[in-house]
């Protein structure tokens, strides 16, 4: 009775996490740095890995003629980035022999210099860590809704489109 | 048959609102057609359709509960 009671609590810990999960991708602002050492300190405990591979976008101080890109303001469709988001892990978990991975993306304003984009492999080889995180930058790139207005030090704006 | 378009991006700053009202457009087809005859600056757009979260490339049957979105390029990482 107890065991199945314990059961029970560890399976909706689980789910919990899981519902937790979904919902992180999205970080309002900018991507601290230390956010970013703190993700590589929590994978400490996992000895099966032997190689991380790290992708961080970064803001650009673009120069558009005669206008300079001081910020971007980044929306999206959450609903439906979600379910792309898990399409992704799901395909990267197919393709590679990863360990794990994790996926944060800004939402709102990120001025330049400041991150605004983490992707975090790890493997037990390079090559697959290297890969994957490849393929994971370019499907989010492409595949996931997400807006990004350039909004200019004289705060005129164009919407950024992806190449 | 009433149904909603959600704009997102460029496309809801343009019309200025988030959701666009549509009747009586049962496929994809005669969605565009409808918008674009009633929004001609929207045939100068450049966007995606999705239908409940699924990007739709070609025409399709459109039921009243069903999710739709306009989606102009994608611009993340």
């Amino acid at each position: 009775m107890v065991g199945h009671w314990n059961g029970l609590k560890i399976f909706q810990i689980r789910i919990k996490m899981k519902e937790k999960k979904k919902s992180k991708v999205f970080i309002l602002g900018p991507i601290a740095p230390n956010f970013i050492s703190d993700s590589i300190a929590k994978h400490i405990s996992n000895k099966e890995i032997g190689a991380h591979d790290i992708f961080l976008g970064q803001v650009r101080k673009d120069v558009l003629g005669n206008n300079i890109v001081q910020a971007i303001e980044y929306s999206t469709y959450e609903e439906m980035a979600e379910v792309k988001f898990y399409e992704i892990r799901e395909a990267a978990f197919a393709k590679f022999e990863i360990i794990c991975m994790h996926i944060y993306h800004s939402i709102g304003i990120v001025n330049a210099g400041e991150i605004c984009f983490f992707v975090f492999v790890s493997a037990k080889h390079r090559n697959m860590a290297f890969e994957a995180c490849r393929f994971i930058v370019d499907q989010v790139k492409v595949s996931v809704p997400i807006w990004g207005k350039e909004i200019f030090e004289d705060k005129n704006f164009i919407w950024k489109e992806n190449i | 048959m009433d149904m909603e378009v959600k704009l997102f991006g460029s496309l809801s700053e343009m019309f200025g609102k988030s959701i666009l009202k549509v009747n009586d457009c049962y496929d994809i087809k005669t969605l565009k057609e409808n918008l674009f005859m009633e929004y001609p600056e929207l045939k100068n757009c450049v966007f995606l359709i999705s239908v409940d979260k699924k990007v739709v490339l070609n025409n399709q049957k459109l039921e009243a509960e069903n999710e739709i979105a306009f989606l102009p390029p994608f611009a993340g990482g």
